[in-house]
């Protein structure tokens, strides 16, 4: 008889939704599970039952939905949700755990990893079952972004993080699966006074969008950031920024992508008026397609971009908010 | 905390990183290769003990500095010195090399539980060169305390801390108590630099060698042997697109070049 072999993901939510990101850890989960024919489990946690947002799991791909009800769910503490999450997953002994590299799952994957004494990998950017010894082979950038590490782990469960926006979830509305309510009243949180969340509205989420518009030390002034921003929102972007741009005061950290900044895997990426410093290449290197504008013909970033622009931000983003409008007037005829 | 109006004991954990684009890396044990590579401390540890000592100066106590890694990390304890706190301790063991994320968390909270309790314990959010971003929420779970990451700013409100931290969305501001542990981002704060005085102070400063049998730490359970996670190869990425540079033509070719681009790509 062959044991029965489980992937377990991790399930993020939010206000009550389950994260994209979960579904995409799903999909992951199953490519994984084809080449070892088991079953994808989603552990979630949420504050109160929503049967049709958990019936989204099982069409994205889990087999069974574990999911454990408590209030404390509503705070996005990593460390008092992980206490929930732990009595499940010692009792389903799965032999790997997957969990998005995002804020949240940066943080109680660990968290978890140490609890459960087992090595977890930051941040996989691929991963793959070892036809030989049947381990899981996880794949990341390291070292800057200069170098791809591929890592296994002696102990179980084998826990992964994987990056955002890599790969993109599969629906099936036919899929069947079972839906199973763990309910924990347990009042875990007597040291803390209060959670409070600001939603930034205003700014679209870097990691989460499909295009990124990003500016660097060549946008001089306010005026040229408005220009950017405008095409931005044309282009339905998120906008982000080099690090020049932040320490100028014309963009704030969040906004920052590279090393020490966020890490993006947009399908577009249009950099202006950056130079392609290597620190900025290890948060962007990642994208489908590579769009630069900058008036230095010699610029790294020409170096890893699909179209290269060489010329004056400012004039070429002019024209490009000219000819993007002219296609929306044809289109509304 | 027990009494905030006495003393706040608070402890960071700074790491030596390689300055990053000079790293090295042996391809036999897939990790980092230290020796000719200049070496400095991790920005965002800067970070950590900007905020450290931001709140040491609003509630009064104690600062201090622990470091795992070769003898010359004791470079980056001084720079903590230097940066406000009162002691450097560091962990420094042969046996204890090529330690993954999980051991070394290990061997940091043996350590913080022989010199603690701590009321605050503060990292930088990740070190560049592992880039993991998980030491910091291993130690916590190893002390069994809250944690708190990606951090930018503390500000104490009597016996309270009011906590801001960057999320995908914005911002979580969470009130709270010590003990905790926090994982520092690079934040909005002015970074205040050292005076010669500090400077001279952490010159002057002995500081604390530790190993593996001083912290009654099982060798078993560290290094490369006792490490859950090992790297079993590791590639150069090479980074060359085939793309098209458009130069010497007008802002309008180039504009029509990129909406063909875009059209083409159906992200218009
Ligand atoms: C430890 C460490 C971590 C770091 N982390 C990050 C990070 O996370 N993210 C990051 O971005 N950087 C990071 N850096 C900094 C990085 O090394 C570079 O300094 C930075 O990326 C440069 O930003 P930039 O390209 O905007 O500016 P510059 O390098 O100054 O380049 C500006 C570019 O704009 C072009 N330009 C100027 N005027 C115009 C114009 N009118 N029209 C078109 N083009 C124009 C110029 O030709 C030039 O290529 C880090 C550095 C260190 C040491």
């Amino acid at each position: 008889m062959r044991l029965e072999r489980k992937i377990l993901v991790l399930g993020e939510t939010f206000q009550g939704k389950i994260e994209t990101t979960s579904f995409e850890m799903l999909r992951v989960a199953q490519d994984l599970n084809q080449k070892i024919g088991g079953e994808v489990l989603f552990l979630l946690g949420t504050t109160q039952v929503n049967t049709e947002e958990l019936e989204r799991a099982i069409h994205y791909g889990a087999d069974r939905v574990y999911c454990v009800v408590n209030d404390i769910f509503g705070m996005l503490l990593p460390h008092l949700s992980a206490k929930l999450f732990l009595p499940p997953i010692k009792e389903l002994k799965p032999e790997i755990i997957l969990g998005a590299a995002t804020s949240w799952g940066r943080t109680i994957l660990p968290y978890l990893a140490a609890k459960l004494h087992t090595g977890l990998t930051a941040d996989c950017t691929s991963l793959d079952i070892d036809p030989e010894d049947g381990r899981l082979v996880q794949i990341r950038p390291a070292i800057g972004g200069n170098i791809m590490a591929t890592i296994k782990t002696r102990t179980l469960p084998q826990m992964a993080s994987v990056r955002p926006n890599l790969f993109p979830p599969r629906l099936d509305t036919s899929r069947q699966g079972e839906i199973k309510i763990l309910k924990d009243t347990t009042n875990y949180n007597p040291e803390l006074l209060k959670s409070e969340i600001v939603i930034q509205k205003d700014q679209k989420e870097l990691t989460a969008s499909k295009v990124v518009v990003s500016g660097g030390a060549g946008i001089k002034n306010k005026s040229n950031l408005e220009l950017l921003s405008k095409l931005a929102e044309k282009l339905n972007a998120a906008l982000g920024a080099s690090r020049k741009l932040v320490e100028r005061g014309l963009a704030n950290y969040p906004q920052q992508v590279g090393l020490s900044g966020k890490t993006v895997n947009p399908t577009l990426y249009l950099a202006v008026g950056i130079s392609g410093a290597i620190q900025h290449l290890a948060g962007m290197q990642g994208s489908q397609w590579i769009v630069a504008i900058n008036r230095d013909p010699e610029a790294p970033i020409f170096q890893i971009a699909d179209l290269g622009l060489v010329g004056d931000a400012r004039e070429i983003i002019t024209s490009i908010l000219e000819v993007i409008d002219e296609k929306t007037h044809e289109s509304a005829v | 905390m027990q009494n905030l109006d006495k003393t706040c004991r608070i402890a960071v954990c700074v790491k030596q990183v390689p300055e990053i684009g000079e790293a090295r890396i042996n391809p036999e044990t897939g990790t980092l290769e230290r020796s000719g590579v200049p070496l400095t401390i991790n920005p965002l540890d800067v970070a950590a003990l900007q905020i450290a000592r931001l709140i040491k100066e609003e509630v009064g106590g104690e600062m201090v500095a622990f470091s795992m890694g070769p003898i010359s990390s004791e470079r980056v304890l001084r720079d903590a010195i230097a940066w406000g706190c009162q002691r450097g301790y560091l962990i420094s063991d042969p046996r204890l090399a090529a330690s993954d994320t999980y051991a070394t968390s290990y061997i940091l909270s043996k350590t913080l539980q022989k010199f603690g309790p701590w009321d605050i314990i503060v990292f930088g959010e990740r070190a560049i060169d592992g880039d993991t971003g998980q030491v910091g929420p291993e130690v916590a779970a190893f002390l069994n305390l809250p944690v708190f990451s990606y951090v930018t700013e503390v500000a104490v409100e009597k016996e309270t801390f009011s906590i801001k931290r960057m999320i995908e969305r914005g911002w979580q501001i969470i009130k709270v108590r010590p003990p905790f542990v926090l994982t520092v981002s690079r934040g909005k704060s002015v970074v205040r630099l050292p005076t010669l005085k500090d400077k001279i102070r952490a010159h002057e400063m002995p500081i604390v060698k530790l190993d593996a049998t001083a912290l009654g730490i099982a060798t078993s359970r560290v290094g490369l042997e006792g490490s859950p996670t090992w790297v079993q190869k590791v590639e150069k990425v090479q980074v060359t697109r085939k793309g098209t540079v458009l130069r010497d033509q007008s802002p309008k070719t180039m504009a029509l070049a990129f909406k063909k681009f875009l059209e083409e790509r159906g992200l218009l």
